[in-house]
């Protein structure tokens, strides 16, 4: 029929899959996402830093290079080439997070508010589709572009560690692919959850920005303090970003920071997803009854 | 055999320690069926648990022969819903909004964009379909709402308030829309509204909702029916005189005022007789309209009867 004939017509075609239907989420935000300049350029600049890290991972295994480097560096070579849980978490682990952090805090709010702000949920839930596929479907676009700056790119590097240096090099370290694996992606499910829930709960993109600003950068200042004030460890729960760091760092066999359980530091981050989840569930409704 | 539309078994919601619905029982089968109402009688928080949107306290309700608690999701299949309020995604243009609710119905990304396109030439937006949403009027916003309502090709179309806000011309334009689609032989509307004329107008069944309680259901077309000889007469002479030779005659009286009496003519009964009963008695019909119960009638009635008053 052309679409210029003014007549109501039924559809007696086909209906997709309904388990695969929290898929057109993703394939619609996607090309709002990548409209702005702004998401390229973070998206390029973990491409840039894993391309570099590769080749300063590359460097000790080019005879000539490590030769040039051994002659001018009076014998330090070695030691600046010991690749281990030190180099990946301050080249890789820690930058991961902070791109994560930068990307979840440009494209998480815009996801959710932007259907809150106009009653648009009511559009999405008169249809069979509920609001667990809404968070799935929303989940779908954030977990792949979050894991895409920091957690694929920490792991091809250590792939790359392990490939050059041996399966002796793995075999001491494989703690670090452990780190990544589970920290990172644990990171990336906190961060996709909390900037949802935030976006829920605040409907408006501006301010759920600053909201996740202030969850996640006030707890640095002020779990310092409650320790201070309470002579505890304990404050630190608060503070996601050394909760994260000290899973990782547990994992890789490091001392934790002030000595802090790394079991208490997991549960802190999924008692942070569980709260997410709770706040969506409260908060994604097509109409909020006021009682 | 019709088939019912909604059949209400003791349905009831409440939030918090407020009744909204009360133990609704009673069935409708109208091709559209109107939800009156004043505000706050329950109107939309009937729809919203029709939707899923609101549980069910007590009760439950049957709509295309699909339970609302158990088989949510399936009728939600066969529905297509026009919010009351603004309801948009920000940013989106119009082509882009219908064409995704289209494909979270179930349709195909390319069967999607075709009926999105459709869909809004059909509701007169196919200029203005590439435009973001935030920058239409009240009315356009309206036609959009009810272009993704009708895009997956549903078997019951509920309607929010469809008319509100809007100025005459959308207004003809939104009821002449409605009245198109019902016309669809497998499309059944629902429309909830307050405006009597726009319910008159489009539906043949009406529900009278009133403090949460069906107040009263009238099939719309029966009683288009049943009083085509509904007449008002207004009289000058020996009133009493007049009623009582109409009686004898067979018509249903209801004297309104000393003046002018109502009466429901019986078949073999033709305006030319009451002129010539008037005439023998030397009674002036000063004026005489045809009429028939409007639906204002039917709603202040059944406000009346369930307040006891008026």
């Amino acid at each position: 029929m052309a679409v210029y004939e003014r007549n109501y017509t039924g559809y007696d075609g086909e209906l997709t899959d309904e388990r695969s239907r929290f898929l057109v989420i993703p394939r619609f935000a996607i090309e709002e996402v990548f409209k702005s300049k702004l998401v390229l350029i973070f998206f390029a600049l973990p491409v840039i830093g894993t391309l570099l890290v590769s080749i300063l991972i590359y460097l000790p295994h080019n005879a000539a290079v490590l030769k040039l480097f051994q002659e001018t560096s009076g014998g330090m070579a070695q030691e600046f080439f010991n690749y281990g849980t030190g180099f990946f978490r301050g080249w890789t682990i820690y930058p991961s997070m902070m791109l994560a952090f930068i990307m979840v805090f440009i494209v998480g709010p815009p996801l959710v508010s932007a259907d809150l702000r106009n009653n648009g949920l009511a559009l999405y839930m008169a249809r069979p589709f509920s609001r667990w596929e809404y968070i799935l479907g929303k989940l779908a676009v954030l977990v792949p572009l979050l894991a895409a700056v920091g957690w694929v790119p920490s792991m091809w590097l250590f792939v790359f560690q392990s490939y050059l240096a041996g399966m002796d090099w793995f075999k001491v370290n494989w703690r670090i692919g452990l780190a990544i694996l589970v920290g990172q992606g644990l990171w990336v499910l906190f961060l996709s959850l909390i900037s949802l829930a935030i976006s829920a709960y605040v409907k408006w993109k501006p301010v759920a920005r600053m909201a996740i600003l202030a969850v996640l950068i006030i707890p640095m200042g002020a779990a310092p303090i409650i320790n201070q004030l309470l002579d505890t460890k304990l404050g630190n729960v608060i503070n996601m970003m050394n909760m994260m760091l000290t899973l990782s760092d547990g994992i890789m066999g490091l001392a934790t920071p002030r000595g802090f359980p790394v079991g208490l530091a997991g549960f802190a981050l999924l008692a942070a997803v569980g709260l997410a989840l709770a706040v969506l569930s409260r908060k994604l409704r097509p109409y909020e009854v006021v009682g | 055999m019709t088939q019912n539309i909604i059949e209400f078994d003791g349905l009831g919601v409440r939030f918090g320690r407020h009744e909204i619905l009360r133990d609704l029982h009673g069935k409708l089968a109208g091709r559209a069926i109107g939800l009156l109402g004043p505000n706050g009688a329950g109107k939309t928080t009937l729809i919203h648990t029709i939707m899923g949107f609101h549980p069910p306290t007590n009760g439950t309700a049957r709509v295309l022969g699909l339970d609302i608690r158990t088989e949510n999701r399936r009728l939600k299949s066969r529905i297509g819903y026009m919010p009351e309020r603004d309801a948009f995604v920000a940013g989106m243009t119009a082509v882009r909004l219908v064409r995704l609710m289209a494909e979270l119905s179930g349709l195909g990304p390319r069967a999607a964009l075709e009926r999105a396109h459709e869909a809004l030439y059909y509701v007169g937006l196919g200029e203005a379909r590439y435009r973001k949403l935030e920058s239409y009027s009240l009315g356009m916003k309206q036609m959009a709402k009810l272009a993704q309502a009708i895009v997956a090709s549903p078997s019951l179309i509920i309607l929010d308030e469809p008319t509100n806000g809007l100025d005459p011309p959308h207004r003809e334009r939104m009821l002449r829309l409605i009245k198109e689609i019902k016309k669809d032989g497998d499309v059944r509307v629902i429309l909830s509204s307050h405006l009597l004329r726009d319910v008159e107008e489009v539906c043949d069944e009406v529900m009278i909702l009133k403090d949460g309680r069906i107040a009263s259901t009238c099939d719309l077309e029966e009683e288009r029916r049943a009083n085509r000889k509904f007449i008002e007469i207004e009289t000058s002479g020996n009133d009493e005189s007049f009623g009582a030779a109409l009686e004898e005659m067979g018509c249903e009286i209801a004297v309104l005022s000393r003046n002018r009496i109502k009466t429901v003519l019986p078949t073999g009964v033709e305006i030319r007789d009451l002129y010539e009963i008037a005439a023998q008695r030397e009674i002036q019909i000063r004026r005489l309209d045809f009429k028939r119960n409007s639906l204002q009638d039917i709603f202040l009635k059944a406000m009346g009867a369930s307040s006891g008053g008026l």
